[in-house]
């Protein structure tokens, strides 16, 4: 105990030296733990993002890219599916059920899944956790339902106005403000994307984009849509506009129809449609069969097999990164390592007043390792108290930016692990400095060389 | 025998790589309480001689017998604690571990060494207590005893240094030429006070010092070149 005193009052007499050499452990620690957070967090909140869907199904593209846009929001479909596909195969007899999404708008950056009420029945995330209403409904017609993030961070209730903009930007330059939604609910929190997103119906993402006449303001005419990128807008695809005059007037008779009508395509594309069986281990089969559909490219995936997937491409990714901060700590403790040493030097009248007073060259060497151990400890501490405090200031970015919710809980095991790694990795760099001391002592004896 | 604090017989000592013995003496006899200034010049041998006395390293043959105890029969530990627990030991200058306290310093000796807290509670006083009465004995001003020990001046130093030694009252104080970076002045009343303290606790002095000015302090000088048969080429005195 006292030679652990004796140890931090050295130590204290080098204050600038232990700072910066505390602050590099501890930033090398933060990093190590950060990276292991941040891929934990990643890790289950993808895996958390969806449950109890068989298939999502979209336009022939990569597996990952499909659910990466259809669950995530994150990019863009490749290309839209024709409301004949997705009804051909929701009338499949091995389906149970299936709700299409319609992406390609937002609010403020917040995405805007146009789909059907019964989404909000068949989505489940987490355990086979179904959404919840916080307050409000489901949304009818001209209504949107919004996540729990959206509505906090916009300031939205239920009754609110909502103009949607066109594009997936945080800057639109085309708001469909003419056509402004009422909010009808506000989704309990869920910590997935269904946090970040706005919901409203197949119908009025296509009637916001000139699906029907009954609202069409001048700036909805077709040349103002030539001007977006149509191919990323599932509501609104070229060929469903070329169709003509004809098909828009069967649209304009049945505008208030109801969304099971099937027979009046309430968009005439889509992005993706979710699906779930009647029987599970079906899906493979079904799978291929979409697949192999010969009437428009399709890809469909099962969710799980694909989150593996995309866990895997990020995996390699995670351990870079552990590669890298561990490198860090490296440095970190080599640079501790060297501040000691060059410390021993101008010390070495200390050792011998030590020796003097009866310290054993044992105790020089313990007044070593403790020395270095105080600073790793101390470097330790800081490290998760910066790792804690960069959780508390960020999280809410990461969150709106990457969907990942960071949670302040905790120490983990995996991190306790990397804790004891250091602590193990900084005591065995305390052993150098303190052999060094310890032959010293034992050559030096009483003379005071300098 | 019992009167007597050192006693070495046939004594050396080879520092590694080197084939002459530093270290050669056939007989040195110290009685207890004795005031003895060593003298010799440097690169007599004089820093190693102490280092052994102080059982820092051992004698290679011979005996060398400190308070009744066979230093070369003890282990490394052994001879760490009984330095710890019956010397004294004061050195030419930077005596004082610069971070701590002056009363910190003093107060080191205790941590070391169970045996001089033990005494110190035999004398029904306290550790802080006697450090204290020390530090003013030594005329250092209580103002100072909790100033960083790096802030005072060489003489202080010295004077802190030398209550240090001999708080817990130690059999032995050894001191390497402690007065060395010290004017005239000072060098009289830090031997005073040293000499007094030592005679009042019954402490036996071995004082190191090439300066022939001081003899009149003490009771005997013994002339390290005279006793010594050891080639000496220790590089200066540190």
């Amino acid at each position: 105990m006292r030679i652990a005193k004796l140890a931090a009052a050295s130590l204290l007499s080098r204050k600038s030296n232990a700072v910066l050499t505390l602050m590099a452990i501890a930033i090398s620690v933060m990093l190590l733990l950060g990276v292991e957070r941040v891929s934990q967090e990643t890790r289950s909140g993808f895996a958390n993002t969806i449950s109890g869907t068989d298939l999502i199904v979209g336009a022939r593209s990569g597996s990952v890219n499909l659910l990466l846009y259809s669950v995530f929001h994150i990019g863009n479909p490749t290309n839209n599916i024709t409301w004949e596909t997705y009804q051909h195969w929701a009338n499949n007899s091995q389906v149970a059920w299936s709700v299409p999404i319609a992406l390609g708008d937002s609010v403020r950056g917040y995405p805007v899944v146009a789909t059907e009420p019964t989404f909000f029945e068949h989505f489940r995330y987490a355990q086979q956790q179904s959404l919840t209403f916080a307050s409000g409904q489901a949304f009818q017609r001209g209504e949107a339902v919004v996540g729990a993030e959206v509505a906090r961070q916009l300031n939205l209730q239920v009754g609110s106005d909502l103009v949607i903009a066109h594009g997936t930007g945080s800057v639109s330059f085309h708001e469909h403000d003419d056509h402004p939604m009422h909010i009808a609910g506000v989704l309990e929190r869920t910590g997935t994307p269904v946090d970040q997103a706005i919901y409203v119906g197949l119908r009025d993402l296509d009637i916001m984009h000139g699906g029907t006449d009954d609202h069409a303001h001048d700036d909805h005419d077709s040349d103002s849509h030539d001007a977006h990128e149509h191919g990323e807008h599932a509501g609104h695809e070229h060929d469903a506009h070329e169709h003509g005059a004809h098909e828009h007037d069967e649209h304009e008779s049945h505008e208030h129809t109801a969304y099971e009508h099937d027979a009046q395509p309430p968009i005439p594309g889509i992005s993706a449609f979710f699906v779930g069986l009647q029987s599970k281990p079906r899906a493979i089969f079904m799978q291929r069969e979409i697949n192999t559909y010969r009437e428009e490219p399709l890809t469909a995936i099962m969710p799980g097999s694909t989150l593996h997937e995309l866990w895997r491409t990020l995996s390699g990714f995670e351990r870079a990164l552990s590669v890298v901060s561990g490198f860090v700590l490296l440095a970190g403790l080599l640079g501790m390592l060297a501040t000691i040493l060059a410390s021993l030097r101008e010390r070495r009248r200390e050792m011998a007043v030590l020796r003097s007073i009866g310290a054993g060259p044992g105790t020089i060497f313990t007044l070593l390792v403790s020395e270095t151990m105080v600073l790793t400890l101390a470097g330790m501490a800081v490290g998760v108290g910066l790792l804690y405090g960069f959780i508390f200031t960020l999280a809410p970015w990461i969150q709106s930016s990457f969907g990942i919710v960071v949670e302040l809980s905790g120490i983990s095991n995996a991190e306790w692990l990397r804790l004891a790694i250091v602590f193990v990795a900084g005591f065995f760099i305390s052993l150098i400095p303190a052999w060094r001391a310890y032959r010293n002592s034992l050559s030096d004896g009483l003379s005071m060389r300098v | 025998m019992a009167t007597l604090c050192i006693r070495g017989q046939q004594i050396k000592f080879c520092w590694p790589r080197q084939s002459q013995p530093t270290i050669d003496i056939a007989e040195l006899a110290i009685k207890s309480g004795e005031r003895i200034l060593l003298r010799g010049p440097s690169g007599s041998g004089k820093s190693t001689l102490l280092s052994l006395l102080a059982g820092v390293h051992a004698v290679q043959s011979g005996t060398l017998t400190v308070l009744d105890k066979d230093l070369s029969q003890l282990s490394q530990r052994k001879r760490d604690k009984f330095r710890a627990d019956h010397i004294g030991y004061i050195f030419q200058q930077f005596n004082l571990l610069p971070y701590l306290s002056v009363i910190q310093n003093v107060l080191l000796a205790i941590d070391f060494s169970k045996s001089r807290g033990q005494r110190l509670n035999e004398r029904n006083t306290s550790a802080r207590a006697e450090s204290e009465r020390l530090l003013t004995r030594l005329g250092i001003a209580s103002e100072l005893w909790e100033k960083p020990a790096g802030n005072l001046s060489v003489g202080q130093q010295q004077r802190v240094a030398a209550a240090r030694a001999l708080i817990g009252a130690p059999e032995l104080i050894i001191a390497d030429e402690p007065t060395s970076a010290l004017d005239t002045d000072a060098r009289d009343t830090f031997l005073n006070l040293l000499n007094e303290e030592c005679e009042q606790q019954n402490i036996t002095l071995v004082f190191v010092t090439h300066d022939t000015t001081l003899s009149h302090h003490f009771d005997r000088i013994v002339e390290l070149a005279q006793i010594n048969q050891g080639t000496s080429i220790e590089g200066g005195e540190a």
